[in-house]
């Protein structure tokens, strides 16, 4: 079973595909040009690398934020055209946890990630049984207030890679209809 | 068939169109949303494209009864308008066209109001175009599709943007310009002389500045203003406007010797002006060609129209980007 997990929620793109959980395919693309002008041409050369069909995706993880407003509705606009009418298991997957399924440490951590300049998102983690777990609900304040704590506070602004994310517990992914994909902010 | 798409400012619009009497056009209107601040605003209309865009499409297709292998050509606004709501509706249509190999126009929004009037006329060229909308009052001399000479055009406020000002002004609610046209019908329009920008000189550019700055003061030196004061305003300023677009297209129909008159946008919805515009073409000989009202503003049937003349799709889809500042001429 193949499944593709898209992030383009900041300024990089990143895209993996599973064929029953082995990584199969890794990119991570730091460009010049704007999302919606290279998206489509980066899953053609996914899919044709692969030598595979966007039919053959059978599960879709895509992160839905928080992050930059523009950059995300790019991407969530493009899943809702290319995959209209073709894929009912659609899964929502928010940036931070992303970011926490990165890191590779065993005391908990505390990602911080500023999305504008009024709004720092935060959230804590700790690995427990070989998932990442959060320690908490994701919160989001003022920059100062987002650092106030004992945990190592790691800073993130961008995605690095997606090929982690099933470290992640499986109850993150929120199951969503394609057609009401929406971002978080 | 053509399935398109218009995101450039605040309605979501999807169409399917077959040809002239077989098409769906969906439209899904933002002004509740945008009442509240008393305009658009930009982020929160991209908001909402992106929530609505797929639900659209599904309905638009729906009533056409068409599925996605029946579509042979997608057509989508990729400018001017708003660019967080263009690069929704560029987005998604070249997701949907790339995982369907289905090739796509990329249609200038307002080639699309040029032609909207021909959806239920026939074209014969050239004519004249008077688009007035929103963010347009522009005069075009029409040669064939895609050879566009501007004539004229406002060199500051578009016409519908003074429609929405002075509704504001007057605080008489939103959208401005259906609420102007309702409120003028209560009023006396010979009550003010309302500067028509420019009137006398020699020109077909507009200016709708002085206009808006003269029922500014109107407004800041009264005292009261009851319902009557301000429907006498809204009048007067209504048949101003109406008579300098009428002037400025009539002066452009004699300059070039063309007898064929093409007004859309969202202002040729104005009841006044419909009728002043079909009066005057009568008196003096002229085809008038105005759409149906629901197709004075943005909708994407006139997108995929536009797309149906142009017959120029893609499948290089990296070329096709949003452009906010997008021009014809
Ligand atoms: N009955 C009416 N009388 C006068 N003006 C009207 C009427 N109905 C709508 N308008 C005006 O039409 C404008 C909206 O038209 P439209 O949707 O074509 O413009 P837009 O898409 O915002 O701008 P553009 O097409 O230039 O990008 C608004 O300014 C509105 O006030
Ligand atoms: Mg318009």
């Amino acid at each position: 079973m193949k499944e593709l997990v898209i992030d383009g929620s900041f300024e990089d793109i990143n895209l993996s595909v599973f064929d029953s959980k082995e990584l199969i395919y890794d990119l991570h693309l730091h460009s010049p040009h704007t999302h919606s002008k290279i998206l489509t041409d980066i899953f053609d050369y996914a899919f044709n690398s692969l030598s595979i069909d966007i039919k053959d995706i059978e599960k879709l993880y895509c992160c839905i934020g928080p992050g930059k407003y523009t950059s995300l509705r790019v991407v969530l606009a493009a899943i809702k055209g290319m995959f209209f009418e073709k894929l009912e298991n659609v899964y929502g997957v928010n940036s931070l946890d992303l970011m926490a399924s990165e890191e590779f440490r065993n005391e908990p951590f505390r990602i911080v990630c500023e999305t504008s300049k009024t709004k720092t998102y935060f959230s804590d983690y700790v690995l427990n049984n070989g998932f990442v777990e959060r320690l908490g609900e994701i919160g989001s304040s003022q920059k100062n207030e987002a650092v106030k704590t004992d945990y190592k506070i790691i800073q993130k602004n961008c995605i690095g890679s997606v090929r982690n994310i099933f470290r992640l517990k499986p109850e993150y992914f929120k199951r969503v209809e394609l057609y009401a994909l929406t971002p978080v902010y | 068939m053509i399935l398109a798409f218009d995101t450039s400012c605040d309605d979501t619009s999807v169409s399917c169109f077959l040809d002239k009497t077989k098409y769906s056009n969906v439209i899904s209107s933002q002004n509740e949303i945008h009442k509240k601040y008393g305009g658009i605003m930009p982020e929160v209309a991209a908001r909402k494209h992106i929530e609505n865009i797929a639900y659209l499409t599904k309905e638009a297709m729906l009533r056409m009864d068409a599925a996605l292998r029946d579509i042979d050509e997608i057509a989508v606004t990729v400018g001017p308008g708003l660019l967080p709501s263009l690069l929704v509706g560029v987005s998604f249509a070249k997701g949907l066209a790339y995982a369907n190999k289905i090739p796509i126009s990329p249609v200038n929004h307002i080639e699309g109001h040029i032609f909207a009037p021909f959806i239920e006329y026939d074209i014969r060229f050239p004519f004249i175009a008077l688009v007035i909308s929103g963010g347009h009052t522009h005069i075009f001399l029409v040669k064939s599709v895609g050879e566009y000479v501007l004539l004229g055009k406002t060199l500051d406020d578009a016409v519908g943007e003074a429609f929405d000002k002075v509704a504001r002004l007057l605080d008489a609610g939103y959208p401005g310009g259906p609420v102007i046209d309702k409120l003028s019908k209560t009023g006396n329009p010979y009550r003010y002389s309302i500067p028509k920008g420019m009137e006398n000189k020699n020109t077909l550019n507009f200016s709708f500045s002085g206009t808006k700055t003269f029922v500014k003061n109107l407004v800041n030196n009264a005292s009261y203003l009851s319902i009557s004061d301000k429907a006498d305003i809204a009048a007067s300023f209504q048949r101003a406007a109406v008579d300098i677009l009428w002037k400025r297209a009539y002066e452009a129909c004699l300059q070039t010797g063309i007898k064929r008159l093409a007004v859309s946008g969202g202002v040729s919805a104005n009841s006044l002006l419909r009728e002043e515009f079909a009066k005057n073409a009568k008196e003096y000989g002229m085809g008038l060609f105005i759409p149906k009202k629901e197709l004075t503003t943005d909708n994407a049937l006139m997108i995929a129209f536009a797309a149906s003349l142009k017959r120029s799709p893609t499948f290089d889809y990296s070329s096709i980007e949003a452009n906010p500042r997008l021009r014809i001429y």
